[in-house]
C-alpha cells in the first residue's frame, strides 16, 4: 500500500550514511555498495568455459541459475591468487544480472556518512579511475569505493556482450 | 488444406464470445479499482484503469453493435474525465453510479448471451452518470455534452505544430474534436467542431492559451443532431474488420511481452466456434511470470530428483529396493508434472499464422501479382517463447515466397499455370518438433544463376555438384539472386539470418526446389526451448551435453583410422564418407553429428549418457559464447555446457571445405 508509506523514508540513508561492504584485494581495501550484495559464499571450482580470458573462472548453479565467476585478483594482477578454505565469492546484482566475484577477504560492512567519503583523485590505483564513485576514511584506514555496477559492465570484463552493455 | 477466410463479416459471432469474457474481466478489474478507490484522494493510476477498462469496453461494444453498453460506456467515460482532470471531488454518489454502470453492463453481456430473458433498463444510470459527470446539478444544462463550431483566425502567423497538437489533444480529453479542418498558413484558418461538458467559457480559456482571444469564433451547434454524431464518429474511427482485428491481436502480442497481452495470447482460441459456448469458467488468465516461475521450479525439482537417484544408484543390496520403487515413482511423477506445466505455455501457432493474410495481401498487391494462401495445422501448439522467435524467420520466409518465388500473372500463364499463385503454409508436429513449410508453386531455384552468383562471390562449385550442396549456397551471407533490389526483398540478407535465428532455437531450415514447379522451405524447432534430449560426454574431465537430435552415431575408433590431409585438418571415414574431424579431448570416441546438412565426427573421452537436461540460458547473467548454446545442470549440482553442433560443425568444415 503506498499511500501508507511514511515521507521521507528513502531519503533517510542520504542522512545517515551508505552501507558498504569491504573487502581486501591484494594491499588494497574496496568498498561496494551493499545493496549490490545479494550474498557471500565459499569457494566451489566453477565449470570452466573455453575461450574465456584467465580471470573468468567459469560458470556455477547458483540454485539453478547459471552465474560466472569473476577473479577480481587475476583481473587486477594482485600476485597470485590462491584458492582454498578461506577463499570467498561475493554474489553481486548487477544490471539486472547475477555475478559471482572473487577477492582476498571480505572485511566488514561500514557506514559512511557523507562528509567520510572522498572523491578520488585522478592518479592512480589500480582500478581506474572510471571505476571509483569515492574515497572512503574510517580511523586510519582508506577505502577505495568501487562502482561494481559499472566495473562489471565494462567492455574489458567481456561479462556481457557488447551491444548489451548499458550506457551510463 | 483450408483456405484463409475472406474479410468478410460472417464470422463476426467468434468475437462476441471473446468480448463477453473480456468484458467481464474489464468489469471485474472496475469493480476491484472503485472498491479499494481512497474517497478523500483517489489515485490517479486508479481512474486510469477504470478509464482504460471502460473505453476498451466501449470500442468494442461499439465495434461489434452493442451500442446500449457503448452509449453507457461512453458517459461513464465523461464521468471519470471530470474526476481525472480533478474538477471535481470524488464522491459516494460517483461510485456508487459507477458500480450501478458496471453492473448494467454485465446484465446487458447476460442478455446477450441469453442468459437474461430481458434487457436491462440503462436509462437511469445513464442519466445519473451524465448528471455526475456534469457537476452533478441535477438536469441543467450542463447536464450534457454541449456541441460547438470552433473557427480560429484568420492567423496572422502560423502556430507552431505543438501547440496546436497540445490544445486539440487537451480538448480531445475534455471532451471530443471533429470535422478537424487545419490551414495553419499565415492568414489560414483552423476550423473543428467540438463536443465536451463544460461550458462555452472554458472552451475559450483553452482556446485562448494558443490563439489571440479576438481571433476566437465560438458559436453553438444544434444541441441534438451532433449527440448522436458523437458515437457514430467515434464509432467510426474504433471501426474495424474481425479480419484487422483478429491480425492485430496476434500481432500485438508475441512482441508485446507485457503480461497482460502474454495472458490473452495464451488462450487465444478465436478460430473454434464453440469457445466460451459452455460458460464462463472455461479459461482464466495468468501471468507469465507466475508460469515462468512454474516452471523453473519443475525444472529445479527434475534437477533435484536427478541428483537423489544418482546418489541412490551407488547403493544396492535388498534394503534399497523400496527406496528405489519410491525413487522410480519420482521419476515418473516428476517427468510427468514437468509436461504437464510446460504444455500450459503451449500456444497453437495459429497466433503466427494469423499475420499472414495481411501481409501476403500487401506484398501481393505491392508487386502485382496475385497469391492465394492456404494455412493448415494452425492448432500445431508450439512453446510461447519460441513462437515469438519464429515471428521473423517465418514472415522473411512469406516475403521471400512472394517476392522471389512467385511469379508475376503474365509469366505463369506463358508457362501455363493458372494467374493466381498458391503459398501454403503448414505446420505438423513430429516427435518433439514442429515442422513449418511454406511453399509456393512458383518457379524454384534457377540453378545456373545461383552458381554463376556464387562464382562472383568466388565460390566455385563442380558441375555435377549434388543439388542439396547447391541450394545451400543461399545460406550464404549476403547471397541474393534477385535480379533486382526491390523494396521487399533482394538485398541479400535473408536466408542466412533466417537459418541463424533457427539455429539459435536449435532447429533446422531445409530446402526443396524444383524448377518451374515450386519451393519449399521447412523450419524444424523444437516444441519447447526449455527441455532436450541430450547426449553427456566427457572431455578433459568435464562433462559436455550435446543435442541428442544432431547426433547421428557414436563409434569407438582405432587411432589409425584418423588420416591428416595436408593442409585441410584429419578426416575419419565413417562408411564411405570421409568426415571432418574436430578432436575435443584426447580420446577416442568419434561420435558423428550434424547439423545444417553438413556432417562431422568429434572425438570425445568418454561417453557418459543420454538424459533430459534444462536448458539454461548461458546470456541471462553471462554473454553468449560461441560454441555453446547454452548451459544445463548435473545430477551433481555441477555445470556442464551444451555444445553448440552447428557452430561446431562450421568451424570443422571451415577447415576442410574444398571449394576448388
Amino acid at each position: 500500500m503506498q499511500a501508507l508509506q511514511p515521507i521521507g523514508l528513502e531519503t533517510r540513508t542520504d542522512v545517515e550514511g551508505r552501507e558498504f561492504l569491504t573487502f581486501r584485494l591484494g594491499a588494497e581495501e574496496y568498498g561496494i555498495d551493499i545493496l549490490k550484495v545479494n550474498e557471500i559464499r565459499g569457494w566451489e571450482p566453477p565449470t570452466a568455459i573455453a575461450n574465456t580470458p584467465a580471470f573468468i573462472k567459469g560458470v556455477i548453479n547458483l540454485r539453478g541459475t547459471i552465474v560466472p565467476i569473476v577473479d577480481l585478483r587475476l583481473k587486477f594482477r594482485f600476485g597470485d591468487a590462491k584458492y582454498d578454505a578461506f577463499t570467498v565469492v561475493i554474489i553481486v546484482s548487477v544490471a539486472r544480472r547475477v555475478v559471482g566475484i572473487v577477492v582476498d577477504a571480505v572485511s566488514d560492512v561500514i557506514t559512511l556518512a557523507p562528509q567520510q567519503i572522498r572523491p578520488a583523485p585522478e592518479f592512480g590505483g589500480t582500478l581506474d579511475t572510471r571505476f571509483i564513485t569515492g574515497l572512503g576514511t574510517v580511523d586510519e584506514r582508506m577505502l577505495i569505493l568501487a562502482d561494481i555496477e559499472r566495473l562489471l559492465t565494462s567492455e574489458d570484463m567481456q561479462l556481457v556482450d557488447s551491444n548489451n552493455v548499458k550506457k551510463g | 488444406m483450408t483456405p484463409t477466410r475472406s474479410d468478410s463479416l460472417g464470422d463476426v459471432s467468434s468475437f462476441h464470445a471473446i468480448f463477453f469474457e473480456e468484458t467481464d474481466e474489464h468489469l471485474a478489474e472496475i469493480e476491484k479499482v472503485l472498491l479499494r478507490l481512497d474517497r478523500a484522494a483517489p489515485a490517479a493510476d486508479d481512474l486510469n484503469a477504470i478509464f482504460r477498462a471502460a473505453h476498451s469496453i466501449k470500442g468494442t461494444s461499439l465495434m461489434l453493435g452493442f451500442s446500449e453498453i457503448g452509449a453507457l460506456t461512453h458517459v461513464l467515460e465523461n464521468l471519470l474525465d471530470s474526476l481525472r482532470n480533478g474538477e471535481r471531488a470524488l464522491t459516494h454518489r460517483d461510485v456508487d453510479a459507477m458500480l450501478r454502470a458496471g453492473d448494467l453492463v454485465k446484465m446487458q453481456v447476460a442478455f446477450r448471451k441469453g442468459a437474461l430473458k430481458d434487457a436491462p433498463d440503462m436509462q437511469a444510470v445513464e442519466e445519473e452518470l451524465r448528471i455526475l459527470a456534469a457537476g452533478g446539478q441535477g438536469d441543467g444544462p450542463g447536464a450534457r455534452e454541449r456541441h460547438f463550431s470552433v473557427r480560429l483566425g484568420p492567423l496572422a502567423d502560423p502556430i507552431s505544430d505543438a501547440e496546436l497538437e497540445k490544445m486539440l489533444s487537451g480538448l480531445d480529453d475534455m471532451g471530443s474534436v471533429r470535422n478537424r479542418d487545419v490551414r495553419n498558413v499565415a492568414g489560414g484558418e483552423i476550423r473543428f467542431d467540438v463536443s465536451l461538458s463544460g461550458g462555452e467559457a472554458d472552451l475559450r480559456s483553452v482556446l485562448s492559451l494558443v490563439v489571440a482571444r479576438e481571433l476566437i469564433e465560438v458559436s453553438p451547434l444544434d444541441p441534438d443532431a451532433p449527440a448522436k454524431s458523437v458515437l457514430d464518429d467515434e464509432g467510426l474511427d474504433l471501426f474495424v474488420t474481425p479480419q484487422a482485428l483478429r491480425t492485430r491481436r496476434a500481432s500485438d502480442s508475441p512482441g508485446g511481452g507485457r503480461g497482460d497481452d502474454e495472458g490473452r495470447f495464451g488462450r487465444r482460441e478465436t478460430d473454434r466456434p464453440h469457445y466460451g459456448a459452455q460458460g464462463d469458467a472455461s479459461s482464466i488468465r495468468v501471468s507469465v511470470e507466475k508460469i515462468d516461475r512454474l516452471v523453473n521450479l519443475v525444472g529445479e525439482l527434475v534437477i533435484t530428483e536427478a541428483i537423489v537417484a544418482q546418489q541412490y544408484a551407488g547403493l544396492d543390496g535388498d534394503a534399497q529396493r523400496s527406496e528405489l520403487t519410491g525413487l522410480r515413482d519420482l521419476a515418473r511423477h516428476t517427468r510427468n508434472l514437468q509436461e504437464a506445466v510446460m504444455s500450459i505455455r503451449m500456444v497453437p501457432i495459429a497466433a503466427v499464422f494469423t499475420r499472414f493474410p495481411r501481409l501476403v495481401r500487401e506484398l501481393s498487391q505491392r508487386l502485382g501479382k496475385e497469391v492465394e494462401l492456404r494455412v493448415s495445422g494452425e492448432t500445431t501448439e508450439l512453446d510461447r517463447g519460441m513462437i515469438e522467435k519464429i515471428v521473423d524467420p517465418l514472415t522473411h520466409l512469406v516475403r521471400n515466397a512472394v517476392d522471389h518465388g512467385l511469379e508475376t500473372p503474365d509469366e505463369r500463364l506463358a508457362s501455363g499455370k493458372p494467374r493466381c499463385g498458391v503459398i501454403s503454409l503448414t505446420a505438423t508436429q513430429r516427435g518433439g518438433n514442429v515442422v513449418i513449410e511454406v511453399s509456393d508453386d512458383g518457379r524454384g531455384l534457377d540453378r545456373e544463376r545461383i552458381v554463376a552468383r556464387a562464382a562472383e562471390r568466388g565460390i566455385t562449385m563442380a558441375p555435377d555438384a549434388p543439388e542439396q550442396e547447391v541450394w545451400q549456397l543461399i545460406f550464404e551471407p549476403g547471397f541474393t539472386t534477385a535480379g533486382s533490389v526491390t523494396d521487399v526483398s533482394g538485398r541479400g540478407v535473408g536466408m542466412d539470418v533466417v537459418r541463424r535465428n533457427i539455429q539459435l532455437l536449435r532447429g533446422n531450415v531445409d530446402l526443396a526446389t524444383r524448377a518451374g514447379a515450386g519451393t519449399t522451405v521447412s523450419v524444424s524447432v523444437p516444441l519447447t526451448l526449455a527441455i532436450i534430449e541430450a547426449m553427456t560426454v566427457g572431455v578433459s574431465g568435464k562433462i559436455y551435453a550435446l543435442p541428442l537430435a544432431s547426433v547421428l552415431e557414436v563409434r569407438q575408433i582405432r587411432p589409425d583410422e584418423i588420416r591428416g590431409i595436408t593442409g585441410q585438418g584429419l578426416t575419419l571415414r565413417v562408411r564411405d564418407d570421409y568426415l571432418p574431424v574436430q578432436r575435443l579431448g584426447k580420446g577416442d570416441i568419434a561420435v558423428v553429428v550434424e547439423a545444417d546438412g553438413a556432417r562431422a565426427a568429434l572425438l570425445v573421452d568418454e561417453l557418459i549418457g543420454q538424459q533430459q537436461i534444462v536448458v539454461k540460458s548461458l546470456e541471462a547473467n553471462f554473454r553468449r559464447m560461441p560454441g555453446f548454446s547454452g548451459a544445463t545442470i548435473m545430477g551433481d549440482g555441477k555445470v556442464a555446457l551444451i555444445l553448440d553442433i552447428a557452430h561446431t560443425v562450421g568451424q570443422v568444415d571451415r577447415g576442410t571445405r574444398v571449394h576448388h
